[in-house]
């Protein structure tokens, strides 16, 4: 009682806390002493709450025991509301896919002879789709599909093994064909290299793929492939180049009433190195390459809004001279576009001494209007220091939000990084947000394989981390973010 | 019993400083433990400054009084990841470090440069059945260092092949 007509008259004249304090004043039994102390480490617990959760995202992560195959690209899918799927290849050469949500896990591969490599994967309705390339004394290329709700895999099915295929392979999917594009060695007149495709199931009444055809019959060399469905046909693009020059030409063929189309040429191009990505926007195709003239590097993009019959072309002046090590584009799926690129700056001498030292470091350009402006290209790592490289940037976009995450070596041992604007793009926020602890483990992305996803207000990555310094082993690591 | 609750009355009239001192105590002494990890994003206070000058100076004492497995404990890890102590002193013990001295050090994010002048020599010895000497002689060169996680490690570079172990 006396406690309590004490401390009224003391709470009219202080602060709350300043009640608590002096409350005290007035018995020294043990029992206040213990309220005491139980209310200065409320206090101290809360003070380091508030320390540790103002200064975070909410991050979490689930790393997975397999070693997996550095070599063989992986994916990160989401279906439904919760489920993601991760499809990877691990150092015993099983391809596999694990449920993160759930942690099950299914073999595609079981009991080969051979060596699987050149995985892609695509999830469309209630499945999964894989495809691979074995090499045993011969070349093939295999497919398997991992039905989503009875949560059983198809036995593999033989693609084709007359084209001698290699592990650059791309696949897509419209309306009830499953379409495959792929680049193989059979030689033709002499020459090693052509692009081929065929789709699944070749009629309603047999569960195989149709015959293989070859898309650059007139050309003597393509080897990177990339498909992209669109509203009525899906596009495959190469870079080739003719029996009769030496020129190389980015082409496309449309696969339409049920038949591919001949290839048309978008144009002649450089030297084609590594990237060739392609996108809807509404539509609007979109194709971006990285290629060298004379030596020079330069990004471009062209765009048809007439189903690939005529094609307009945009250089990235801003970029010459940077030689990319990674490059993926976005959108919002209207008329937002986004282009996430990593490089290093050569002098236009290239002499190799000039280059020593320098690092890739991230950038970002933006298009309001479907791909016929462009921003820009401005740097997105905020760090004052680019002795430290940053790269392999990984993007995904919805209404006006982008965000990107990419490796970052500012903290010498490879993490990762990333950093949003909520406006498409026009501003980014003042500092990058490390995804994990910085410095303490070595963490990578796939350099080819751009694996951040997004669905109801979660951002989902796969990644992969080593084991130690020694950087041989790794493990795939599943990260899922929420913006603050 | 008035005695004792006076005398206990008069320590809780510090109670408010008190307790304030426990907040501050703990989240100080929190802050402290994580302090080198912290350093991580300090891109170049006096006291990052100063540890690599420290630690620079550890090296190098240890180089010079022949301590080579102390010297290796300050390599970078990927080095100590790919290279363990025995092999490590085999390999770098014909060179006899006699002074050094630090004369400039230069922190930039995780990246620190240190400026020093170093006496050596390498005495007689038989590499392939051909004998090797260099007289005591005095250098100044550059060494870099590397923040990693919760310390300045210095890097394990090969001057002549440009290149070092740990890819940043």
């Amino acid at each position: 009682m006396v406690f309590v007509r004490r401390s009224l008259s003391y709470r009219s004249k202080k602060s709350r806390m300043n009640f608590l304090f002096q409350s005290f004043l007035v018995s020294a039994s043990m029992d206040r002493i213990k309220y005491a102390l139980t209310v200065c480490f409320f206090v101290n617990f809360l003070t380091l709450f508030v320390c540790s959760t103002c200064v975070a995202i909410n991050v979490s992560s689930k790393i997975f025991p397999d070693v997996v195959d550095l070599k063989i690209p992986r994916y990160i899918q989401v279906y439904g509301a919760k489920d993601i799927l991760l499809t990877y290849a691990d150092s015993k050469n099983n391809i596999s896919i694990v449920n993160a949500t759930t942690n099950k896990k299914w073999i595609v591969n079981t009991k080969h002879s051979g060596f699987d490599s050149g995985l892609v994967s695509i999830i469309s309705g209630d499945n999964v789709f894989l495809v691979w390339r074995r090499k045993t004394n011969e070349k093939s290329l295999w497919f398997s599909q991992f039905n989503l709700i009875k949560q059983t895999i198809g036995e593999p099915i033989l693609v084709d093994k007359t084209t001698r295929p290699l592990t650059r392979i791309d696949m897509a999917k419209l309306g009830g064909k499953l379409f495959l594009l792929w680049y193989g060695e059979l030689p033709h007149r002499g020459r090693n290299y052509s692009m081929y495709a065929s789709y699944y199931p070749n009629d309603s009444k047999t569960n195989t793929f149709s015959k293989p055809v070859r898309l650059t019959k007139d050309y003597k060399w393509a080897i990177y492939p990339r498909l992209l469905k669109g509203d009525k046909g899906v596009y495959a693009f190469t870079e080739a180049i003719r029996y009769d020059n030496k020129t190389h030409e980015l082409v496309v063929a449309k696969f339409e009433n049920n038949e591919w189309q001949p290839l048309r040429v978008i144009g002649k191009i450089g030297v084609m190195s590594l990237f060739l990505r392609a996108i809807k926007v509404q539509n609007r195709i979109c194709v971006f390459w990285f290629n060298f003239y004379d030596g020079e590097p330069v990004t471009e993009m062209a765009y048809s809004d007439d189903g690939g019959v005529t094609w307009k072309r945009h250089v990235f002046e801003d970029t010459r001279g940077l030689d990319l090590t990674g490059l993926h584009v976005a959108s919002n799926g209207k008329n937002r576009l986004y282009v996430v690129l990593s490089g290093v700056r050569l002098d236009k001498e290239g002499a190799e001494e000039a280059q020593e030292g320098k690092k890739d470091l991230v950038y970002f350009m933006y298009s309001g209007d479907g791909g016929s402006t462009w921003s820009s290209l401005r740097p997105l790592r905020h760090y004052p220091f680019t002795h430290t490289r940053a790269h392999i940037p990984n993007i995904v976009a919805h209404d006006d939000t982008v965000v990107v995450v990419w490796n970052d070596y500012r903290n010498i041992r490879g993490n990762l990084y990333m950093n949003y604007s909520t406006d498409g793009g026009k501003t980014w926020q003042d500092h990058d947000i490390p995804l994990e602890e910085p410095g303490k483990y070595n963490t990578r992305l796939h350099w080819d394989v751009n694996n951040l996803k997004y669905k109801n207000g979660k951002y989902y990555l796969l990644a992969h981390r080593f084991e130690s310094d020694l950087l041989e082993k790794a493990h795939p690591l599943f990260i899922e973010f929420r913006l603050p | 019993m008035k005695k004792m609750e006076r005398s206990i009355d008069s320590c809780l009239r510090f109670f408010p400083l008190i307790s304030l001192l426990m907040i501050f105590s703990v989240v100080i002494g929190c802050s402290h433990m994580a302090s080198n990890r912290n350093l991580v994003d300090d891109l170049g206070s006096p006291t990052k400054t100063e540890l690599l000058k420290q630690r620079a100076a550890e090296f190098w004492e240890a180089m010079v009084s022949g301590d080579l497995a102390k010297a290796y404990e300050l390599y970078d890890p990927f080095l100590r990841a790919r290279m363990g102590v025995h092999e490590f002193i085999a390999k770098h013990s014909a060179v006899k470090y006699r002074t050094f001295e630090i004369k400039n050090v230069k922190v930039e994010g995780n990246i620190g440069i240190v400026t020093l002048e170093v006496t050596y020599e390498v005495p007689k010895l038989k590499v392939f059945k051909r004998e090797m000497y260099i007289p005591e002689k005095t250098e100044e060169f550059e060494d870099r260092w590397l923040y990693v996680y919760d310390n300045w490690y210095k890097e394990y570079y090969l001057r002549f092949f440009k290149h070092g172990i740990a890819f940043y």
